[in-house]
């Protein structure tokens, strides 16, 4: 009883920490996830540009930021993002999800590139 | 026994709490649309007039497939596009040449003389009826009982399809500009024959497609943002 009294003590704030350590702690970030739900993407996509800046490994950021390119139809700036987003995370549902739709829409508006833009598996992982 | 009971508790409770941790810095995700800008596919002011020319239709016994195809994108084109759309009675497009007939330049170079029309947009278009059946979840209440329950039951259903080939050809040249294929599917509960009105639900999903390749376009897509 006592083990798991202090492994609690121990762990939770260690759990915080490590959980949320690539938290943007800026205001920047819900501001723009506020901006953004109501269609203000311009404001969304400066905001997530200074946070980004503070946050570079940032995934959640990467496809923000991808989502911003994206509804301003600067296609390829979004492409780069969103590969960024799913190298830092690769087995993120939404990113994933995202980025899937994206090539779809992607590779119509550019069929010749629909070779190249094909999916890489994740990095790290090898295919069996 | 008792020790074991609250170690099992303890170990309940560890577990319960990194979980709302987790939960609590794991972040939401919101849907969100956007707009897609979508450039025109043939180049803006290339070409001043348009004909809509004729569709290659399997004759339905209701329907005159390439006449109606024709008066609706007529009319579409005349109310959404900057384009002069040329009247002229549609042509009847010869089954045997269908895969030919887009390099023919000679062919749509005489059309174009004759109608004054600087592209022409013509092609094939298929409206098929197929019936289906789908498993669904229906809601009844209990003859007895009274309750309301849920079954799952085998429901009729037809798949109303349009399949739609359109080809613009130069008028000047005869050469193919653009093609594409649009395919459209609306299931209606019932057993329901082809008619104009399901035609012009299937058309009005196609539409923005085709004025696509005419003019500008945004087209709507989901996503999701990520919180931390």
């Amino acid at each position: 009883m006592k083990i798991y009294g202090l492994l609690l003590i121990a762990i939770i704030p260690l759990w915080i920490g490590v959980s949320c350590a690539s938290t943007p702690a800026t205001s920047d970030y819900k501001f723009a996830i506020e901006a953004a739900r109501k269609g203000l993407w311009k404001e969304a996509l400066f905001r997530w540009k200074t946070a980004l800046e503070k946050n570079p490994d940032n995934a959640k950021l990467h496809n923000n930021l991808a989502v911003a390119y994206e509804n301003e139809g600067e296609y390829d700036l979004a492409l780069e993002e969103y590969r960024i987003a799913r190298r830092l995370d690769p087995d993120n549902y939404h990113i994933k999800d995202n980025y899937d739709s994206f090539l779809r829409f992607y590779q119509k508006l550019n069929p010749e590139k629909g070779e190249k833009e094909t999916e890489k598996p994740p990095p790290d992982r090898t295919i069996q | 026994m008792k020790n074991n009971i609250t170690k099992r508790l303890s170990k309940g409770w560890f577990c319960l709490i990194l979980g709302l941790v987790g939960i609590g810095c794991g972040g939401a995700a919101h849907l969100v649309t956007i707009q897609h800008p979508m450039k025109e596919r043939i180049p803006p002011g290339k070409y001043k007039s348009i004909l809509v020319a004729g569709f290659l239709a399997k004759e339905e016994e209701k329907l005159n497939l390439n006449f109606e195809t024709v008066k609706y994108l007529r009319t579409e084109l005349r109310k959404n596009t900057p384009y002069k759309v040329t009247e002229e009675k549609p042509i009847d497009i010869p089954p045997a040449r269908i895969e030919e007939l887009p390099y023919d330049t000679d062919f749509w170079k005489s059309l174009a003389i004759q109608a004054e029309a600087e592209l022409i947009m013509w092609g094939r278009v298929n409206y098929t009826v197929e019936p289906t059946a789908e498993l669904k979840e229906v809601r009844y209440r209990h003859p007895t009982t009274g309750r309301i329950l849920t079954a799952t039951q085998l429901v009729d259903m037809t798949n109303f399809k349009m399949e739609l080939d359109i080809y613009f050809s130069d008028g000047s040249s005869g050469e193919l500009v653009y093609r594409d294929k649009y395919s459209q599917i609306i299931p209606y509960k019932g057993r329901q024959s082809a008619d104009l009105t399901t035609f012009f639900a299937l058309m009005n999903r196609i539409l923005p497609s085709i004025l696509g390749v005419l003019i500008p376009q945004e087209t709507t897509e989901a996503r999701y943002i990520l919180s931390d």
